[in-house]
């Protein structure tokens, strides 16, 4: 298996507070890889890293074999790396088919001269622009919604929508930030599915969650983090079962009852 | 009657004017949240600029035209490249852009006066001040040429807006620019074409107004900002409909002061307007009531 981002010793701090510490990952492709940890721990920080929005003060992201540093925000799209957000970030007065159709601007590209005098050619590709939008949103099973204005769907919906728009940019990594929060236990059932469905389709997925019973299905590989460092790596049973973790969690005494001394 | 429909016939043709400024502005305001006040001086530099090549040099109009379109989408493409880049990138205050913006205006201003002074010229127009008289009403040919073109304008970029790729992603950058330059939109480059955009509309206005006016000098940019401030502010900034709107309003609202009043007083008139709107709808007429998140 290709690594297709590789995370070592990355640090950074905000005043004296040192919000993570020397963190390393992998991601491989086709793989689902999860950081969770408890509040205050570093994984947003982590991810904003990862996407560029804030700038590391040491390590090393390689995303692909290059190096992300530097990189303005809208290159981490063409280099085939698209995040969700957290606080759904749709684009409000638009249909769910012009949400999507944004998302693939970058695939589809035309010259100065095509745009200008609206050239056969260009009204072909603009067509199969859309007919490739409309397509993966019926594969998505949201097809009865393609023009109905996204401000009026539902949450878990609007949630899902972000998901499909982020599709569209055509990933190689697709970065979750929470995808389950603000959702019902039947909605993270569909949504873990709707992850694997993606999957799936060839594109490598990390999460960022607390929602443990959805970390617990879906992912290949977990990263713990607390206090701004690495606490445990490892597949679900391992994470789940170590000592360190669950006190982090739910703290000495938890950890004591758990174990059953 | 005939007099009251005689001026808003001139309140259409002047309202054609303000609505290709203020839609400019709107664009803009849409796009980063800034009132541009150096608009203004650009509708006043595009006139110049016609002027300088249609009578100066001696260029035929469409050269003329063509080469002041060309400038003036350079000049909007720096002006925003040179000056407002900067302050996004360094994520200064909205506040320190609108400060920026007065300050590109007084330079642009002075920097037609050390070169061309402050008299009044006799600005070149087409038709030779020719009418039509359809009964009691006289309709200059220099004011349909004006009302066909914005309307042909308006339809155009509002097509572009809602259809075309870039008028797409000009909306979804208005809507969101940080989702957007996630999707892989060059967000800078969007604010670039807005602002050559919303700056190839001014300096056509300004050619436009001075043309049916037949006069020129450097402080035209400033009354006609005000003018469109206000008629943007009356529909509902950043709401391109509402620009055309407001714009329309404004100018009969002159053009009524002006004709029933006293010449004196239609300045006011748009003084007045703009009072009202901020004490008794603040977010226009077709702008929506906006939350601020804390």
């Amino acid at each position: 298996m290709k690594e297709l981002l590789t995370v070592k010793n990355l640090s950074k701090s905000f005043g004296g507070i040192r919000a993570v510490s020397d963190i390393g990952l992998k991601v491989e492709e086709g793989q689902i890889v999860s950081i969770i940890g408890p509040n205050g721990a570093g994984k947003t920080t982590v991810f904003n890293l990862l996407s560029g929005f804030y700038s590391a003060d040491e390590g090393e992201i390689i995303f692909d074999g290059k190096p992300v540093a530097g990189r303005r925000a809208y290159d981490f799209a063409h280099n085939g790396m698209v995040r969700t957000f957290q606080n759904l970030r749709l684009f409000k007065s638009m249909s769910v088919l012009e949400n999507v159709l944004i998302g693939r601007q970058h695939v589809t590209r035309y010259t100065p001269l095509q745009m200008m005098f609206n050239t056969p050619k260009k009204r072909r590709m603009e067509q199969k622009d859309r007919a490739a939008a409309a397509e993966l949103v019926a594969e998505m099973g949201m097809k009865d919604m393609l023009n109905v204005r996204c401000d009026g769907l539902p949450y878990g919906q609007q949630k899902k929508l972000e998901l499909v728009r982020a599709l569209a940019t055509q990933p190689k990594l697709l970065m979750l930030d929470e995808p389950a929060a603000g959702l019902n236990p039947q909605e993270s059932q569909e949504l873990a599915d709707f992850i694997f469905s993606i999957r799936d389709r060839g594109i490598t997925i990390l999460v960022i969650e607390h929602d443990m019973s959805l970390i617990n299905k879906i992912s290949d590989y977990i990263y713990v983090m607390n206090h701004g460092e690495l606490l445990c790596e490892g597949t679900s049973d391992v994470v789940m079962n170590d000592e360190q973790v669950i006190e982090a969690y739910i703290g000495k005494g938890g950890a004591k009852r758990v174990s059953g001394n | 009657m005939t007099y009251f429909l005689q001026l808003t016939i001139n309140a259409i043709a002047l309202g054609s004017i303000y609505a290709l400024t203020a839609v400019g502005y709107s664009m803009v305001y849409g796009i980063l949240e800034l009132v541009n006040f150096a608009h203004g001086s650009v509708f006043m530099l595009g006139a110049f600029s016609y002027y300088i090549f249609a009578v100066l040099v001696g260029l035929p109009w469409y050269l003329s035209f063509l080469i002041t379109f060309i400038l003036i989408g350079i000049v909007g493409f720096a002006y925003d490249r040179l000056t407002l880049l900067p302050l996004r990138r360094t994520n200064q205050p909205k506040f320190t852009g609108l400060i920026c913006t007065l300050g590109v205006s007084i330079v642009l201003q002075n920097l037609v006066f050390v070169f061309m002074g402050s008299n009044t010229r006799q600005f070149p127009t087409f038709f030779e001040g020719r009418y039509l008289s359809l009964g009691p009403f006289n309709i200059s040919f220099i004011q349909i040429l004006i009302v066909c073109l914005s309307v042909a304008i308006m339809v155009a970029l509002s097509l572009f807006v809602k259809k075309a790729k870039l008028g797409v992603a000009m909306r979804a950058v208005a809507q969101n620019s940080m989702a957007s330059e996630w999707m892989g939109i060059n967000v800078n480059s969007v604010v670039s074409l807005t602002f050559i955009i919303g700056s190839v509309l001014a300096a056509l206005s300004g050619i436009l107004s001075c043309m049916s006016f037949r006069s020129l000098d450097i402080t035209i940019g400033s009354t006609i900002a005000i003018k469109a401030f206000t008629a943007t502010v009356l529909g509902g900034i950043g709401n391109l409909g509402g620009a055309v709107l407001g714009a329309f309003i404004v100018a009969m609202a002159e053009s009524y002061t002006a004709g029933f009043i006293s010449s004196d007083m239609r300045d006011l008139s748009a003084f007045v307007i703009l009072m009202l709107v901020l004490l008794f709808r603040p977010n226009g007429l077709l702008g929506k009531a906006v939350q601020k998140k804390v």
